[in-house]
């Protein structure tokens, strides 16, 4: 699989914006799905925001000149679209009897796309319970096993912040998971 | 303090279980086989339907515009028609009972008390000055004056009593 560098040269030296582009969606398809999945819970929401993500991203790239890693863009692109989408649903819910944290837990287990075990459930309902920032802090560093630092470029945070933020989820989710199992 | 440690790796160990990090949902077939070709399907679908809508955008608010510009004149024009009406229909009816009222009571004055005038020998000039025309031009402040002066001057009772009818209304 090509580099990020040689992906953005077959962008602007070469012209190939489309060839360039599929590259992309190849490369990082994958692990943004699952990434806006921790964050939204439904197949349907991620699907829908991962194509934003990458529209996004292709009408930004010719101006994308590499201030920052096409990694951490491409995940900050794919965050802010999930936190947005996120905040509109809160609000669509403000007046239910439900809270949102709770439809979201809901949603694990109202498909048949959930597929693990008990205690993987138990752990995807503590993070669906979670702030949906920390939520994506604890995603990005649990799941994806990225650097404090990446975390911090992609959330616009400190690495301070985003280290503290991610022990207080850890810690909650853990303390949590040993009381049920 | 040791043992403080140790129980915490303890705790936070139920989250380094294998498996664990692994997402337990399942996707729809052959999902990732085509994303890219779905997304670039995506991006003409929205140029299509922006250059639609940019035309749509752009005609709403120019006709935007010319309803709010229309709704500004119609409304201005409403209020200073209203205002113009209103007023003048005000002065027009203020005017009217005014001397409508001031000619009701001469009127009144002369007809019931005129024959007892000119039957004691008094002077009634008064009452045959103060006619209709007069009453229903448009009379300034100045010229009311001089009618209340005129009338008071006059050697009459009534004449004295319409100056003072005269007064207060004005």
């Amino acid at each position: 699989m090509q580099d990020d560098s040689e992906i953005l040269e077959i962008f602007h030296k070469n012209g190939e914006h489309e060839m360039a582009f599929n590259l992309i969606v190849r490369k990082y398809g994958k692990r943004l799905y699952w990434h806006l999945r921790e964050l939204v819970a439904s197949h349907d929401d991620a699907d829908d925001l991962l194509q934003a993500t990458f529209i996004k991203a292709w009408r930004n790239l010719p101006r994308f000149r590499g201030e920052s890693t096409l990694f951490t863009w491409l995940y900050r692109i794919a965050t802010n679209e999930a936190l947005t989408f996120l905040k509109r649903e809160r609000k669509k819910t403000k007046f239910s009897l439900t809270p949102f944290e709770a439809r979201l837990s809901e949603r694990l287990t109202s498909t048949e796309d959930f597929s693990g075990d008990t205690i993987q459930l138990a752990l995807q309902k503590r993070v669906m319970e979670l702030p949906d920032k920390q939520r994506a802090i604890f995603s990005l560093r649990y799941f994806q096993e990225m650097e404090y630092a990446e975390i911090a470029e992609i959330t616009n945070s400190n690495i301070g912040a985003v280290k503290a933020s991610y022990s207080v989820a850890y810690n909650k989710i853990s303390k949590s998971l040993k009381e049920e199992f | 303090m040791e043992e403080q440690k140790k129980n915490r790796a303890e705790e936070q160990d139920i989250l380094e279980r294998k498996g664990l990090k692994e997402m337990p949902f399942s996707l729809p077939d052959f999902y990732f086989e085509n994303l890219e070709v779905r997304i670039r399907e995506r991006i003409s679908a929205e140029k299509t339907s922006e250059g639609g809508s940019h035309f749509f955008l752009v005609a709403k608010s120019y006709v935007g515009l010319a309803a709010a510009f229309l709704l500004v004149v119609v409304l201005g024009f409403g209020v200073r028609e209203l205002t113009k009406s209103i007023t003048s229909k005000q002065m027009a009816v203020a005017e009217e009972s005014y001397n409508t009222y001031l000619l009701d009571s001469l009127e009144r004055v002369y007809y019931t008390n005129v024959l007892k005038y000119e039957q004691s020998g008094q002077d009634t000039l008064v009452f045959y000055n103060l006619d209709e025309d007069f009453f229903n031009a448009e009379l300034s402040d100045e010229e009311r004056e001089d009618i209340i002066e005129y009338i008071e001057d006059a050697p009459s009772f009534y004449s004295s009593l319409i100056a003072a009818e005269l007064g207060a209304l004005k």
